[in-house]
């Protein structure tokens, strides 16, 4: 608790326990929780061993975007071996905090039906029935990581070293560095080759045929038909794609002594603005590009002839952003929709561009207490155990993702992980020549009748269906009015209809509607009446 | 009515007179039966639901130890925090330092400053061998660590099913 002291909304409570002022026993931070009448989210972060002691001198836990006000905080212990602790509780309220690096699942992967992961410098495999066995530690730079398996070998790049984790033994084991002339930047797999590429430089390394222990066999190549250093490396259909960050190519297995070799012709004046933002979808691949002439345009292989998916739109956003370089990207297919996600980690902003539509959205975390998004919690994709997992870019979990499912009367997945889901269309400009038109009403229809049950409660008590919220500008987006709301229907109420009334006058209208209630919002349509004036 | 375009995607433009549309946390999906109601539908982004954390559990804390260090840290000038926050800083707080005014520069370069700093007290509880897996709450108050009282519903609804299963099946 802090005594008589007000916390700032959207500050960061970082909470200390150490065993230094007491002298008393302490024991390491999965015994302990932390929460608060508030209900902000408290994360354990590390804790701290004197050289050679088995129980932890101090351990740390943080809330981020802190909701604010008197906050009592609460600590749980877990009962264990010992008969009593004592400790010290020191706590900070901190500003401008952005983030603690260190604090994000790296990558995860699956081969042969086991789903591996790297949180920190964590490398654990997860299992189906969610919970994960910790493998060993890898060398942690905060940047995701790559991986790539054989059914014998699963090959990790982790912040400039490579692990060989035996699928078989269950050992991990780090190539010395030694072995390659720099840094590891990415690995990748084709034909049973594994290949690594060496940071800051144009060297890549092809190991024996199903052998990430060998490296001599074939040794390493630079990639010469262009002359920056590689950015990116993917393997799409059988073949290697390099891109430097003004140029691509792609290599082949040509059968020869050292086995890949330049695809003739398939060499492009696009490359790559961000390591990670290469990924494959739907038989091709789909990246961030820069050249000598700019960055920030979203491309497509079409055979190896880039094609723009980014738009007008998209692009003045992306390149708005103080930083792109660091964008990382997985895919996904939910529903028949195959989804590219694309991370901006500075603006904190996820773009997803659906492959079938061609259609761009944007998703996010809605933070209430500062009143704005930010990006949605995932930066790294597997699917395993019929179950899309995606790892958090702000702590170590992995979450499950599902579109929001109705089960006889109740929701799951229309939430973040307990948080709300804020939804948000913002519709075209309504406008006719910039004359004046007089608008009647505005019906939405959506598919009612999808409360819960128990059905949710107004702020007397009372039972109310699923609420929508709409508000408008009459001048073209700039401005906006308050919000109306509107009841969707509690469970069954399939009939009630969504409109709006008596909405004035506009040269240019936009209607923008929004939705935070727990269920599955599907949207059919939306109709508007109005009669056109003159001037 | 007019059907007006309710149904899009994202595509705010440079200049919001031309275009401001917005779609967050909503994808569109055209109905390809030709018969709909509509040809497409606006349909909810997925949610979430914890997994498994990889943070967990004592085999990360060996991790940590055997890196040497959960950090980077550095300290430069005098912190005006505690000697003993300093030395958990210097160990914890990964890649970020610790400036004179008892700030942190974060990994994204921005400077965080300390604006409340309590040392909220100290304090110590009994813990009991008999429940390995119950929590048992701790709430900070006036400075003392204070166990609350046990028996939660949790614990009452074990107690009743433990007494169900002691009497006789009814026949």
């Amino acid at each position: 608790m802090f005594t008589a002291v007000n916390l700032g909304a959207g500050n960061t409570l970082i909470l200390f326990l150490t065993n230094q002022a007491t002298g008393g026993n302490f024991v390491n931070r999965e015994v302990y929780s932390v929460s608060d009448d508030q209900g902000n989210n408290w994360q354990p972060v590390a804790d701290v061993f004197a050289p050679g002691a088995n129980a932890a001198q101090a351990t740390m836990f943080y809330a981020q975007n802190i909701k604010g006000g008197v906050t009592t905080l609460t600590l749980h212990i877990q009962s264990g071996d010992e008969t009593s602790v004592g400790f010290s509780f020191f706590a900070y309220e901190v500003t401008n905090l952005s983030g603690f690096s260190g604090l994000r699942v790296r990558g995860i992967f699956t081969i042969t039906g086991r789903t591996f992961a790297v949180a920190d410098n964590i490398f654990a495999e997860i299992l189906g029935n969610g919970t994960k066995i910790n493998w060993g530690g890898v060398a942690n730079d905060g940047q995701p990581v790559s991986m790539a398996a054989s059914p014998q070998q699963l090959l990790l790049a982790s912040a400039g070293t490579a692990y060989i984790f035996d699928l078989m033994a269950n050992t991990l084991t780090a190539i010395p560095g030694a072995t390659f002339s720099g840094q590891v930047a990415q690995c990748a797999i084709c034909d049973d080759f594994f290949l690594i590429t060496i940071k800051n430089t144009k060297t890549f390394y092809v190991s024996a045929p199903l052998n990430a222990s060998d490296w001599v066999t074939n040794g390493s190549a630079i990639v010469s038909v262009f002359p920056d250093n590689i950015v990116s490396m993917k393997v799409v259909h059988r073949t290697v794609f390099f891109a430097s960050d003004t140029r691509s190519v792609w290599y082949y297995d040509s059968g020869n002594i050292f086995p890949f070799d330049v695809i003739q012709g398939a060499d492009i004046d696009n490359g790559s603005a961000a390591e990670f933002s290469p990924s494959l979808v739907d038989n091709t691949l789909i990246w961030l590009g820069r050249d000598e002439r700019g960055q920030g345009i979203v491309w497509e292989a079409n055979g190896y002839v880039p094609q723009r998916i980014s738009n007008h739109a998209i692009e003045f956003a992306i390149q708005g952003y103080a930083r792109i370089d660091d964008a990382i990207s997985y895919t996904y297919q939910d529903q028949g929709h195959s989804f590219y996600v694309l991370y901006f980690p500075t603006p904190s902003v996820t773009w997803v561009y659906d492959t079938l539509t061609g259609m761009w959205h944007q998703r996010g975390f809605w933070v209430e207490a500062i009143g704005q998004f930010r990006a949605h919690h995932s930066q790294c994709h597997t699917f395993n155990f019929n179950k899309h997992l995606v790892g958090d870019w702000q702590s170590s979990k992995v979450y499950e993702m599902r579109i929001p499912t109705l089960t006889g009367t109740t929701w799951t997945f229309a939430d973040d992980d307990g948080n709300p889901i804020r939804r948000l269309r913002r519709a075209p400009h309504i406008s006719k020549e910039q004359k004046r038109q007089y608008y009647s009403e505005l019906t939405v229809f959506v598919e009612t009748g999808l409360g819960p049950q128990p059905p949710l409660l107004d702020g007397a008590g009372k039972p109310r269906g699923p609420i929508m919220t709409m508000r408008m500008s009459n001048d073209s987006g700039h401005t906006w009015t308050d919000g109306l709301d509107r009841d969707c229907g509690q469970s069954g109420q399939f009939k009630k209809r969504v409109r709006w009334l008596r909405l004035g006058e506009a040269r240019d209208k936009v209607f923008e509607i929004s939705m935070s209630d727990p269920i599955g919002w599907r949207i059919v349509d939306g109709y508007v009446e109005f009669s056109a004036g003159t001037n | 009515m007019s059907r007006f375009g309710l149904i899009g995607p994202s595509y705010a433009a440079q200049s919001l007179n031309a275009d401001a549309q917005a779609t967050i946390n909503m994808y569109v999906e055209q109905n390809e039966s030709g018969a709909a109601n509509a040809p497409l539908s606006l349909l909810p982004t997925p949610g979430t639901k914890l997994y498994v954390d990889l943070q967990t559990g004592g085999e990360l804390d060996g991790a940590v130890t055997a890196t040497g260090t959960a950090a980077g840290v550095t300290i430069t000038g005098t912190p005006s925090v505690t000697p003993e926050l300093a030395v958990l800083l210097t160990s914890i707080v990964t890649g970020q330092t610790v400036n004179a005014q008892g700030g942190w520069t974060d990994p994204n370069g921005q400077t965080a400053n300390v604006i409340n700093y309590q040392l909220l007290g100290s304090g110590s509880a009994s813990r009991s061998h008999a429940n390995l897996y119950r929590r048992r709450p701790l709430r900070f108050d006036t400075g003392v660590f204070q166990k609350q009282r046990s028996g939660s519903g949790m614990d009452q609804a074990r107690k009743r099913q433990r007494f169900r299963s002691r009497r006789p099946a009814e026949r």
